[in-house]
């Protein structure tokens, strides 16, 4: 499979890499060429400035430029647009302002590079995004930079690319544990009872769930500073259906929930993916703890792209790393987008 | 007054030395050879053949104890930098001293502006944060404690990104200062996207300016971590104070005004 094959479900396309350095421009670049190649109208835009020519902590390290085709629509400011080389117009000023200008969207009008650099919030991404397919972008691109997620949330996308790469460790084995486990993080399931989930969306504030339709509001300190509160209030209850939480849902309060429950399952809600944070831990270890995780927008992973290179250190066998990444992601296609292309002619 | 020929444009900029664009750099270092003229060609060669300069010139040679010498050398560089192209990118704030800051905030903002502060994570160095934020500041420059339009929280180092947020949405911040160490290898750039990610997981990346510092950490940098604006080496707290009331100054003015040119 192409990885143009993989993303066509999806209208909006949100790109994350697990670290910097795991390839995701190079993904990038692969999905704008092939795209092009099926003559489709693209938009490409990301959250916040994505960086320059050369890596912005190791200056050895370069970055592959990325060539927007002729017609494509980009989110750029004002001031990185007087820069170009390329010959663009403005499709369309926003009213987004950034350190670096105003967010414009601009059209190509011949092959070129473009400073990509949308709106700093997440959320104004989303308007810039359905703004260029009301612009006619057939297919827009959300480009994360480094190990960002926030792209990813279905509310701007329809679907993920995950980036993974040898820079994740040294050790082929923990590079494939730790790709697989974020690549779970990512897909956490949606909530399957549509009663309890209808119940969770309604909550203005994070909450616990009773089995009587009943709903404990918690503070916002509970739920993120001072999360030993949460034991008290769990302690003793057999009624507690669910642990909603709107906004983000950290490991330390996990903690406590299974503390808490003392092995009991217990769901624990999220707006989606994007909004859970694990340190160390993975979604399968608070599984065992008991705490089950779910989220009320299912985010796709339309496929995951392999890079065996970490820059400057060390590198594994291009075939073999693909192939453990796809043994642990059945049902993702994985792709290694350097060794798939065409050879250029 | 000053004579020295001023150009109009920044975009090829060359070290200056005796006279505009002639590239003259001055170079010292320490070569682990005999002091002599195997020496001395030695460090010519590396100049001249390694480093992208031109005509070398050895203006002091000195050894140093047996086996080491220590040169001083000019040389010519041929490269030139497009300031105006780094201006385009980075983060346009009028520099103000700590007396224009405040003025500038009473007649803009008219309200105080709510700072917190830390170094996060597992990095224990709050020298950083310390310097920017602290009343006593550093280098004879007040930090925010000390503005009178500034209220200024600092949690201080290890501070885990949770708590620092739940601080900051206590205190109702207009800015987080995050001070890190960033490694060669990275290693500290989660924890600094991580920030960034709970913000927005929590709806608030629009309601708060996001600034991160530390010696590795360029404006261009912060930027692609999700920051408006990252300070290293050579920053001061007005520096950190203006670019802070500037940017909420214009996040307040409604978006037709922005200083965007007619498109």
């Amino acid at each position: 499979m192409r990885i143009g094959d993989a993303i066509a479900p999806a209208a909006r396309v949100a790109l994350v890499g697990l670290a910097k350095n795991t390839g995701k421009t190079v993904a990038l670049g692969a999905i704008l060429a092939e795209l092009e190649a099926r003559g489709e109208t693209i938009g490409v835009t990301s959250i916040g400035r994505d960086g320059e020519a050369t890596d912005a902590i190791d200056d050895a390290i370069a970055k592959p430029p990325i060539h927007l085709p002729p017609m494509a629509l980009v989110a750029t400011t004002d001031r990185l647009l007087e820069r170009s080389a390329a010959r663009t117009e403005v499709a369309l000023p926003t009213d987004h302002r950034t350190p670096l200008g105003r967010v414009v969207i601009a059209r190509l009008l011949e092959r070129g590079t473009v400073e990509v650099a949308g709106p700093v919030a997440a959320q104004d991404v989303g308007d810039v995004v359905e703004t260029m397919r009301r612009l006619g972008a057939e297919r827009v691109l959300v480009d994360g930079s480094i190990d960002r997620r926030a792209g990813a949330s279905p509310r701007l996308a329809d679907g993920v690319v995950m980036s993974t790469g040898a820079v994740l460790s040294a050790d082929l084995d923990q590079l494939v544990r730790r790709t697989r486990a974020a690549a779970e993080l990512m897909t956490l399931p949606a909530v399957e009872d549509a009663a309890l989930r209808a119940r969770a969306a309604e909550l203005r504030t994070s909450a616990l769930l009773l089995e009587d339709g009943e709903a404990v509001p918690l503070e916002t300190a509970i739920v993120h500073d001072r999360v030993e509160a949460i034991v008290p209030l769990l302690r003793g209850r057999a009624d507690v259906q669910a642990l909603v939480v709107r906004g983000a849902l950290c490991e330390p309060l996990l903690e406590q929930v299974a503390r808490a429950r003392r092995g009991r399952a217990t769901l624990a809600i999220a707006d989606d993916a994007t909004r859970v944070f694990l340190g160390r831990g993975t979604c399968a270890r608070h599984r065992a703890r008991g705490v089950v995780l779910a989220v009320l927008h299912a985010i796709p992973l339309l496929a995951v792209t392999t890079n065996p290179v970490a820059p400057l250190r060390h590198r594994f066998d291009a075939a073999e790393l693909r192939e453990r990444i796809a043994r642990e992601l059945p049902g993702v296609p994985v792709l290694d987008v350097l060794a798939d292309a065409p050879v250029p002619a | 007054m000053s004579s020295v020929a001023q150009r109009a444009s920044l975009d090829a900029v060359r070290p200056y030395g005796d006279h505009l664009d002639d590239g003259l750099v001055q170079l010292s270092f320490t070569l682990p050879v005999d002091h002599g003229p195997l020496a001395r060609e030695a460090a010519l060669a590396l100049v001249r053949d390694k480093m992208g300069l031109i005509k070398p010139e050895i203006v002091h040679a000195k050894p140093l104890t047996p086996g080491y010498t220590y040169f001083v050398l000019f040389a010519q560089c041929q490269h030139a930098v497009d300031c105006d192209r780094l201006a385009a990118v980075r983060t346009a704030t009028r520099a103000m001293s700590e007396e224009e800051v405040d003025a500038f905030v009473a007649e803009r903002l008219g309200r105080p502006i709510v700072v917190i502060g830390a170094s996060t994570g597992t990095d224990t160095h709050s020298v950083g944060i310390d310097s920017i934020l602290n009343l006593k500041g550093f280098d004879g420059r007040h930090g925010l404690e000390a503005y009178h339009w500034f209220r200024a929280h600092n949690l201080g180092s290890q501070v885990p990104n949770t708590a620092l947020l739940a601080k900051a949405f206590d205190v109702e911040a207009d800015a987080i200062l995050v001070s890190q160490t960033v490694t060669q290898q990275g290693l500290h750039l989660h924890n600094l996207t991580e920030l960034v990610e709970l913000v927005e997981a929590e709806g608030k990346r629009r309601d708060l300016l996001l600034v991160c510092g530390g010696p590795r950490i360029t404006d261009e940098l912060a930027k692609e971590l999700g920051f408006d604006a990252g300070f290293s080496k050579g920053t001061y707290p007005n520096d950190v104070a203006a670019f802070i009331a500037q940017e909420l100054a214009a996040r307040e003015r409604p978006p037709v005004d922005a200083a965007a040119p007619e498109l």
